[in-house]
């Protein structure tokens, strides 16, 4: 307390007396971060130990085998990795263009009396939970994607379309995923492109581009690692989605099929859905536990896959 | 600024007297609760089954206002409610699905005593459908079953042709509708479809989470309705009060005697008074599925609360005991029909008061 309070007296005193400050301070924070490791450690260590009756009743079986049924305990999740995948690409597939073509319009083609509260309106977006966009999903996303889209693309013929069911499969969950991302993969690259220096777009101009030429000369190569790390933020994001998943996948275990009008189950849903009742049950419950372990080794595949890339550009620019 | 800290202190106080209190009524509950003498504890904790909360934490406020003991009812999910109680997490666990004999040894185990399971309310799952034009649906239990198997695909299959003569049936392709997540309607209703169906018994048997070859999955009974009601074609099962609510369109079903009965709550308690119950009061573990009494509901159930006959915190175990007592009086009974249950049948109430009789 009165280390604090010497602090706080003013910057000669400060400074004469800021030895044990300085020590506090550096103690504080250094406590404070190793929290974070602390924790990461601990949790992986503590869920692959709880998972580990899992791992052993199934082996490899857990992610390699398409067969989850717990009631006679068979618990092979390919099923829910090839879900989260398959509405995480279809996420970034809708999402990554639209949120760049956003953080474009809000800081380099609207007026800042549009681009600001533009903006605004962006951070928002991002702070809605998920079970928000979950309920909406239901009752207002569900009900126009199966009479406006999905109906005409069903009939299409297109291969990856067959018949519609109930509009809870794995377009729908991809489509809400992706309104989920956009908010925060477009905040990121509008502050990416913030950083671009003047000189270079007043370069580019003064050579005689347009405004496009621009964007593509001196914003987005620059931009560039900054988009990737904004991507795979949305990727993560996508990834370990939870509820809104749960409500508009159609939670049905062991679908691996390439027709995306059909029901499925995601790693982080299906925990979710089925957790309630597996804690009576042990290897039930090491198995979701188990699927939480491989949920998380995706995600620490997906960050460390970035960053390289990050770094490897960083390098080559 | 004189003034404002005279006006604060005694706010402060004030404050300090209350967190005092607080803390105190915190202690005095804590050693309570967990002094194992005799006596009825003022703070009991339970845990579990979802399709009872409602009417588990109406019950518990009523019974705080008029007796001044507190119950907190989590609704975690049966299997929360069996996993806690086992470990001795809480004071009463809570479930639709009655334990396997697994369960009820480690519960035994955990608890020390035998477990008693005392069925407290009962209610009817009802079949819903959207079919534009269609009125007074009428549905068999094999047919039920084959639609939730997959072999009946379309609404104008001869199989439901037959049950609805008369009935103008369109082509469209039946679109059933589950729980996603574990549920004890999902028991429910699989262990009335295994009891009718021999193949549904091999194929998927009777769970709180069955693995359904076909159909969609939505969250929770609102979920269901919701899909059910968006979806022209669907078909789906909730809880009698979510179809009631939601005016949704609900199936009669065919009952052991050859009636078709659409699920009321008159059809519901005929099913319960028509009901065989054990005569061992130390495991009233029962079924009301198929009744073939007249004009009883073919899909009812019970739901169960666990307790431990020897509770090892006697004063936690008496209150739990006086509450479900109070709750098995008549004027507790009637209000059940309010949340869309029906009264317990009055010889499944003497039962139960048998069974909390040899609590101690």
């Amino acid at each position: 307390m009165s280390a604090v309070k010497t602090g706080g007296a003013g910057r000669l005193v400060a400074q004469q007396r800021g030895r044990p400050a300085d020590a506090l301070f550096r103690f504080a924070t250094a406590a404070c971060a190793s929290i974070v490791l602390i924790l990461l450690a601990g949790m992986l260590i503590r869920t692959t130990i709880a998972a580990w009756p899992a791992f052993r009743h199934e082996g490899i079986g857990l992610v390699t085998s398409n067969n989850w049924n717990p009631n006679t305990n068979s618990f092979g999740g390919l099923s829910f990795i090839y879900g989260t995948l398959v509405i995480s690409v279809i996420a970034l597939i809708l999402g990554v263009p639209t949120s760049i073509l956003i953080a474009l319009y809000v800081s380099e083609v609207a007026p800042p009396r549009l681009g600001t509260p533009l903006g605004w309106v962006i951070d928002l977006l991002a702070a809605v939970p998920s079970v928000v966009y979950g309920l909406w999903g239901v009752f207002v996303l569900v009900p126009f994607l199966t009479n406006d889209v999905w109906t005409p693309l069903s009939k299409s013929g297109f291969p990856l379309f067959s018949p519609l069911a109930s509009g809870r499969d794995f377009a729908t969950a991809g489509v809400i995923l992706a309104l989920m991302i956009i908010p925060i993969i477009s905040a990121i690259c509008r502050e990416v492109f913030r950083t671009v220096p003047a000189d270079e777009r007043e370069s580019a101009l003064a050579l005689g581009s347009t405004r496009w030429e621009m964007i593509k000369l001196a914003v987005l190569p620059r931009s560039r690692p900054g988009i990737i790390a904004a991507v795979m933020l949305g990727f993560g994001r996508a990834v370990g989605e939870t509820i809104a998943v749960a409500y508009l996948i159609g939670g049905v275990p062991n679908k691996i099929t390439d027709d995306l009008f059909s029901q499925g189950s995601s790693i982080a849903a299906n925990i979710a859905l089925q957790f309630n009742e597996a804690a009576s049950l042990p290897l039930f419950k090491a198995a979701l536990i188990g699927l939480g372990v491989v949920l998380f080794i995706m995600t620490l595949i997906i960050n460390v896959t970035a960053r390289a890339i990050i770094h490897r550009r960083g390098q080559a620019a | 600024m004189r003034i404002q800290q005279r006006r604060l202190a005694p706010r402060g106080i004030a404050a300090g007297a209350v967190t005092m209190g607080i803390l105190l009524a915190a202690a005095c509950s804590s050693s309570s609760s967990s002094g194992g003498t005799s006596g009825s504890a003022s703070t009991i904790n339970g845990a579990g089954s979802t399709f009872a909360a409602p009417m588990y934490q109406e019950w518990a406020g009523q019974y705080h206002a008029s007796h001044s003991v507190q119950i907190n009812y989590q609704a975690i999910g049966s299997g929360g409610g069996i996993s806690e109680f086992t470990q001795g997490i809480v004071d009463f666990g809570a479930t639709d699905a009655p334990m396997s004999s697994t369960e009820q040894a480690a519960a035994q185990a955990g608890q020390g005593s035998l477990v008693l399971h005392v069925p407290m309310i009962i209610g009817a799952v009802t079949i819903i459908y959207n079919l534009p034009g269609v009125h007074g649906l009428k549905l068999d239990g094999p047919t039920l079953a084959n639609i939730y198997l997959g072999t009946i695909k379309t609404w104008n299959d001869p199989a439901i042709k037959a049950l609805n003569p008369g009935v103008s049936l369109p082509s469209t392709a039946i679109q059933p509708v589950e729980r996603a997540d574990s549920s004890g309607t999902s028991y429910a209703f699989s262990s009335y479809l295994a009891q009718i169906s021999p193949t549904w018994a091999s194929q998927i048997g009777v769970s709180k989470t069955p693995s359904f070859p076909v159909g969609t999955g939505a969250t929770g009974s609102s979920g269901v309705a919701a899909a059910v009601q968006q979806t022209p074609g669907a078909l789906g099962y909730v809880e009698y009060s979510y179809a009631i609510q939601g005016h949704i369109p609900v199936a009669s079903l065919k009952n052991a005697s050859g009636q078709f009965v659409a699920p009321t709550a008159a059809s519901t308690e005929a099913a319960a008074a028509a009901g065989t119950f054990p005569t061992d009061v130390t495991h009233l573990v029962f079924s009301l599925n198929n009744s073939s009494a007249s004009g009883a509901y073919p899909l009812v159930t019970p739901t169960y609360i666990l307790i431990a006959q020897k509770p090892k915190n006697v004063a936690a175990g008496n209150a739990v005991k006086a509450w479900l007592e109070w709750a098995l009086q008549k004027t507790q009974q009637t209000e059940v029909t309010k949340l869309g249950y029906v009264p317990l049948p009055t010889k499944l109430v003497a039962l139960d008061l048998a069974a909390l009789k040899t609590v101690q």
